[in-house]
């Protein structure tokens, strides 16, 4: 079936690499991605870091798209903490040398919404990575039966499955 | 048979999940724990074991994504760099920006643009300036600074102020179109053009009104007073007559004895006594006329030497000044290259600065100094080439743009333009755009040099024309903008020229333009000044020229011969006037005095009858008649 090629190499990049560990970490870096405001090297350097890495980019994908929305919310207390960060006279010299380096402004690290919520992201990303892993690793298998009784689960799966036999 | 398509689709779907589903389930039952997850990978490695060396998986993923970051650089970047770029523009400029195309390369830098046009948010439905390919090198550096640094550019196929389709603005319903951006002389040439008209053409048709004329009025007064004061004489001439025809018939009906004769005469030598009275005062006051008479008469002359005083003044005309006549002959020539030039450096002056300005997104902006002290955006060196009027001229400009930021204050260089143009005339134009201290100064240079023959109109075409051919033409225009104060200079020189006035004004033509011509014969150059002077937006224009004294003195000349004509046309009309007035008093009294004298006569003939009749009675009555 020539024409269902494209899309089991695509299912198969999403649904593939679905341990415990490869499941929590694609959510941490879906969380993180989800969390900073788009539209800037950081936010693409993230990305890249959940394509190249072997995490379950279907995962991954999902919970930056949730967390994108839960980010608008976190706004408020992301500005504070990263213009406070930013303005702290201690670290002055470290931002003015580290915007001074090649890339960086690309990053926009000087923005407070874009600082604050990256740092809320990385705190966020770790205690939900060593959160998770565990309780993925006890139940997936248990989600994963309750899951196929859905019709949608089971196409996807048996293309899945099917190209797997192919 | 969509039904039956439909029904085999359904049914294969169905067998596919069965048999799927099947094999899942066997596939399921065999990971139910977490450890069964860890065979997975020997699993895939079994399979990749079988399959060859190479994991397929793992380099097509990476691979697919690779090829989706390339795709996004090589046909998604420069369409979203496009819109970028037109959107920053418009917000930068405040009308619409336009470009086709936009390509760029990474190794190294560089950005092309094609079909840039910009509109002018001053004029609506015209462009700022538009330009086939605008090629770029960028400083790789910069870039990676986020600094956007053009080291070397080039502008292909510019030309500017050409006609677009649509206003070009972003709010339809709103244009910004400048005040200084008028005619800068607009007002004192309209004020000058009505003095010019005033004083050729109204005065020109300007008639003789009776009823404003002192001389006239005192005539009708007269009149009506001789008339009055010959009414009242008669009147009391006739009234005399009648008594005195009373004592006739009075005498011609005495009877009776000499007592009662002697009574009645008493009587009527009462009545006559009377009557001789009131006859000899109206003789006296009707001797008295003619000198009455001449007398208004005398009033009547000075009052038309005073007419005629009073015609002179009023047709006198107001002096022309050389210097508003100047103003009034080279303004509309001159004014729209200073206003040209001034509205391009109010342009430069309404570029939004991005001074790192916080741009509309989430988060507060925290700007940290450069260490290399670049603004945002740079351009070291932008070599310009087009084609476009200057001046009335078809010129190809060339040239170069240097150190134009958009923080001049934070890089600490002014902005330099540089063009020549060859073509129609040779152009030189430099602008110094220095924002780098808190009082900006902007400063321009053009030098105009036309070698061809021209034929220029001056002044306005409704009320004086000068038309100036010439061989050469040369203007110099320098302009300094220090803060709100602007200070300028523009020369304007042709040589050698055949000067061709021309009036518009109607009756008046031939007569003084003959003297404009004979006055403009001498001068084979012309030389005008326009300076300029006082604050944005509305400066102050005055313009001097030697065209202006020359022009002055032969419409002047011309002016007063009008004036004098006019003058003796109106006094001739007054004496005319007066003349027939002043018969017609005359005749009017002779008839009326001759009229009372003859009624004198009348009356004095009757008294002496009446004392004929009574010396020849008996009685001494005679000596009652005694005067």
């Amino acid at each position: 079936m020539w024409c269902l090629k494209p899309l089991q190499f695509l299912l198969r990049a999403l649904t593939s690499d679905n341990s415990a560990g490869q499941l929590a970490a694609a959510f941490s870096l879906g969380l993180l991605i989800g969390l900073v405001p788009k539209g800037n090297l950081l936010a693409a350097g993230l990305m890249l870091i959940l394509c190249v890495f072997r995490v379950n980019l279907g995962l991954g994908l999902l919970a930056a798209f949730v967390f994108s929305w839960i980010g608008v919310l976190l706004d408020p207390a992301a500005d504070r903490l990263g213009y406070w960060l930013l303005t702290m006279p201690s670290l002055q010299p470290f931002w003015s040398q580290f915007f001074n380096m090649p890339v960086a402004p690309w990053t926009a690290l000087n923005n407070s919404v874009v600082l604050g919520n990256f740092l809320i992201g990385l705190v966020l990303a770790g205690i939900s990575y060593f959160w998770l892993k565990p309780i993925l690793a006890r139940h997936a298998a248990r989600w994963m039966a309750y899951l196929q009784r859905y019709r949608i689960v089971k196409v996807l799966w048996g293309l899945s499955v099917v190209s797997k036999v192919a | 048979m969509i039904r039956m398509i439909r029904t085999s689709v359904a049914r294969l779907g169905r067998r596919l999940t069965a048999w799927a589903l099947r094999r899942t389930m066997r596939e399921v039952a065999s990971k139910t724990t977490a450890g069964d997850a860890l065979k997975l990978p020997q699993q895939a490695t079994s399979r990749s074991q079988r399959s060859g060396l190479l994991r397929w998986s793992y380099l097509l993923t990476r691979g697919t994504i690779a090829g989706v970051v390339w795709a996004f650089f090589a046909f998604g970047f420069d369409p979203l760099l496009r819109i970028g770029l037109q959107s920053a523009l418009e917000r930068q400029l405040g009308a619409r920006a336009e470009l086709q195309a936009v390509r760029t390369g990474f190794f190294p830098p560089t950005v092309r643009i094609t079909g840039l046009r910009l509109a002018n948010r001053n004029r609506p439905g015209r462009n700022l300036f538009e330009c086939e390919e605008l090629r770029a090198r960028l400083d790789g550096e910069a870039l990676l600074r986020k600094a956007i640094v053009i080291d070397d550019g080039e502008a292909v196929g510019l030309r500017w102020n050409t006609h677009r389709d649509d206003s070009g603005l972003l709010d339809e319903g709103r244009s910004d179109r400048a005040d200084g951006s008028a005619h800068p002389l607009a007002e004192a040439l309209k004020t000058f053009g009505r003095i010019l008209s005033d004083g050729l053409a109204e005065k020109a048709k300007e008639e003789l009104d009776p009823r404003s004329l002192e001389s006239v009025r005192l005539a009708e007064q007269l009149r009506v007073q001789w008339q009055r004061d010959f009414d009242e004489l008669e009147s009391r001439i006739k009234k005399v007559k009648r008594g005195l025809d009373a004592i006739r018939q009075r005498l011609k009906q005495s009877q009776g004895n000499v007592l009662e004769q002697i009574g009645a005469y008493r009587k009527i030598a009462v009545d006559a006594e009377r009557l001789l009275r009131e006859l000899d005062q109206v003789r006296r006051e009707t001797e008295k006329l003619p000198d009455k008479a001449r007398s208004d008469l005398q009033r009547l002359d000075e009052a038309k030497q005073r007419d005629v005083e009073r015609l002179k003044k009023k047709a006198a005309l107001v002096r022309l000044d050389p210097e508003e006549l100047s103003q009034f002959l080279f303004g509309p020539r001159l004014g729209p290259y200073v206003a040209d030039s001034l509205e391009w450096l109010r342009w430069s002056r309404q570029r939004k600065h991005l001074e790192r300005s916080p741009e509309r997104a989430r988060g507060r902006w925290v700007l940290f100094p450069r260490q290399d002290r670049l603004p945002d955006f740079l351009v070291r060196q932008l070599r310009i080439a087009g084609r476009g009027e200057i001046a009335g001229a078809d010129v190809t400009l060339s040239g170069a743009i240097r150190d134009w930021s958009s923080a001049p204050r934070q890089y600490g260089r002014p902005t330099i333009v540089e063009l020549a143009g060859q073509g129609d005339a040779d152009v030189q134009i430099k602008l110094i755009l220095d924002e780098t201290q808190p009082t900006p100064k902007h400063h321009v240079q053009v030098a105009f040099a036309q070698k061809r023959p021209s034929r220029i109109i001056l002044g306005q075409p409704d009320l004086l024309e000068m038309t100036v051919v010439s061989r050469a033409l040369r203007w110099q225009l320098e302009l300094q903008l220090t803060g709100d104060r602007v200070d300028g200079r523009l020369r304007w020189h042709q040589a050698p020229v055949q000067l061709e006035p021309a009036l518009q004004t109607v009756d008046v033509q031939s007569e003084v333009a003959r003297f404009l011509r004979q006055a403009v014969a001498d001068i084979h150059e012309v030389e005008a000044t326009l300076l300029i002077t006082g604050n944005w937006p509305r400066p102050n224009f005055q313009v001097q020229s030697n065209l202006g004294a020359v022009v002055a003195k032969g419409l002047t000349a011309g002016l007063d011969r009008l004036v004098r004509e006019q003058q003796q046309r109106l006094a001739a009309q007054l004496e005319g006037k007066l003349t027939a007035e002043l018969n017609e008093l005359t005749s009017q009294f002779n008839d009326r005095y001759a009229g009372l004298l003859r009624s004198l006569q009348n009356g004095q003939q009757i008294l002496d009858d009446a004392a004929a009749k009574i010396s020849r009675s008996p009685l001494p009555l005679d000596r009652l008649f005694r005067r």
